[in-house]
């Protein structure tokens, strides 16, 4: 269970996270939604432990992230797997190498191994083995994206944190990576944060909603909890609604 | 800004000057502190030594030609000048040693930590800036790699390994382009020329060269590194990365190789 409190962060005069507080329960998914440049990535990075607060904290599993070593930090990040919202993959090495990547570094296994591996992680995100062999440089931006959540689930976390993992997808590949969301987390238990601006997604995959707003979480739930919200953000938010007056652009 | 900018000229450049006296001094103190935690991990497995080989032949082998075409350069026009100038208390016979001297202590390690700078620390910068701002960095983070370990290390101790190698290089060519004037163009007797060039020439000079040449390019990964890795901003931020880690990898150079120089004269 990984726990947020009163999370502040402030880049030079930008106040961007002012006491986010937020429960991710073990073994299940949570949606963060809100705000094109509300914070979402900014909060993601903090789970992980990219970017520390400062004021407030989170822990996973009761440990506090502000309070480790080096060592440690490294140990806790290793339970995790993180897709990228812009993909970040290596671009000088292969598909086939950035997917196996954590394996080729942490472990001896075998390249004929890790490349069956990363083959069949491929598959899952909907890529076939012809891509294997490319440079990121040669992919589109949906499949670089697709490569880049083949390689967070490449050595299976426990946790997976997904930054917007179906923006820039068709609607048939977004529920392929939908569906991999929910069965990795119904075969595997894994705890889940993801972010996303689709609201389809967000109800099929989530057990809970959360919605930031300027910096705070404005309100949490489950998807019919959420559906249901009479609070006018969220109500102006979830259908998309740009002339209800109270959500305002910052 | 404008309000507290003040009237006094003297104020106003004395409080700029302070400005740029801390900026510089707590870059210095940032690089010491990746320079420490380089050095840490550096000691320690795992020991990349594939990497190490492909930052060798970047920085090392690929500047290979340019350090050789500065070297014979140097060489000649070094033949040239010293024998204009020494021509004036008929010293014209130490011209070879003047070379010799010249491009073992001074100009074949400086002359090849300011191209290597120049090539190699661009290249270096713009590499990990480039990772950086596109997030390749926190990927390593989150994977449990330090980028440090990964990225820096290799590039440090192939910057360490591989500048003497140029420097060998440089030397010998530089020696060669003033001989081939001193013979060929000044008329100088071959065997005489030879003999003056290795006369004077003491193991310690070339070694002291060689250390410098170390220094300088362990100097050059450092920094440049670091300023890949403080890369904000996009493409304009690795821009700016690129060209603050050539400059301050040649001026760490040129300083560095006084207080080096001083040292080893010891
Ligand atoms: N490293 C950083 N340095 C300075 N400012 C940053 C940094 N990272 C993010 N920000 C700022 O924090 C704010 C929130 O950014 P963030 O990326 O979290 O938005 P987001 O909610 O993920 O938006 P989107 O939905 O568009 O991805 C933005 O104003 C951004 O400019
Ligand atoms: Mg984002």
């Amino acid at each position: 269970m990984i726990v947020v409190e009163d999370l502040h962060k402030t880049f030079g005069a930008n106040k961007v996270l002012r006491g986010v507080n937020l429960h991710v329960p073990k073994g299940q998914t949570t949606v963060i939604i809100g705000g094109s440049g509300s914070g979402k990535s900014v909060l993601m990075k903090h789970i992980i432990g990219l970017l520390f607060p400062d004021q407030g904290r989170v822990l996973v599993d009761g440990e506090d992230l502000c309070a480790l070593s080096e060592s440690d930090l490294v140990r806790v990040r290793r339970r995790f797997g993180m897709v990228f919202q812009g993909a970040a993959l290596f671009d000088s090495m292969p598909v086939w190498q950035n997917v196996g990547f954590a394996l080729l570094q942490h472990t001896n296994m075998p390249h004929g191994e890790v490349m069956e591996i990363a083959r069949e992680r491929l598959e899952w995100v909907g890529l076939n083995a012809d891509v294997m062999e490319r440079m990121p440089a040669e992919l589109s931006g949906g499949m670089r994206k697709r490569v880049g959540f083949a390689r967070a689930i490449a050595m299976d976390p426990e946790i997976l944190l997904y930054d917007e993992p179906t923006t820039g997808l068709d609607p048939v590949m977004s529920d392929v990576i939908n569906r991999l969301v929910r069965s990795l987390q119904e075969r595997l238990g894994i705890t889940a944060v993801m972010i996303t601006h689709d609201m389809v997604s967000a109800y099929y995959v989530a057990d809970h909603i959360a919605m930031l707003y300027l910096g705070e979480i404005v309100q949490s739930g489950t998807p019919d909890e959420i559906r249901a919200s009479r609070e006018p953000l969220v109500r102006q938010f979830v259908t998309g609604d740009s002339t209800g007056g109270v959500y305002q652009v910052r | 800004m404008a309000q507290q900018s003040t009237s006094n000229p003297f104020i106003a450049f004395a409080s700029s000057v302070g400005q740029v006296t801390l900026d510089v001094l707590s870059e210095v103190g940032s690089v010491s502190r990746y320079m420490y935690q380089a050095a840490r991990e550096g000691i320690r497995p795992p020991f990349r030594v594939r990497e190490i080989f492909k930052q060798m032949e970047a920085i090392g082998v690929n500047s290979m030609p340019v350090v050789l075409i500065t070297a014979i350069f140097t060489g000649m026009v070094l033949a040239l000048q010293s024998y204009t100038g020494f021509k004036r208390f008929s010293a014209e016979s130490l011209v070879g040693t003047v070379v010799a001297l010249s491009m073992t202590r001074e100009l074949g390690p400086v002359l090849t930590g300011l191209i290597v700078s120049g090539r190699a620390g661009a290249s270096i910068a713009a590499e990990l800036g480039t990772m950086k701002v596109t997030e390749q960095i926190d990927a390593l983070v989150t994977m449990g790699i330090s980028p440090v370990n990964y990225l820096m290390v290799p590039r440090i101790i192939a910057g360490i390994v591989m500048l003497p190698v140029l420097v060998v290089f440089s030397d010998v060519i530089g020696i060669t382009g003033g001989y081939l004037v001193g013979v060929h163009v000044l008329d100088a007797n071959p065997t005489v020329y030879i003999k003056r060039t290795f006369d004077y020439l003491e193991v310690a000079d070339v070694m002291g060269g060689l250390m410098k040449a170390a220094v300088f390019g362990g100097l050059m990964a450092l920094i440049s590194s670091y300023k890949g890795f403080m890369t904000e901003g996009g493409a304009e931020g690795v821009g700016k990365a690129t060209t603050g880690a050539v400059v301050l990898s040649s001026m760490a150079v040129l300083i560095s190789n006084y207080f080096l120089t001083s040292m080893i004269s010891r």
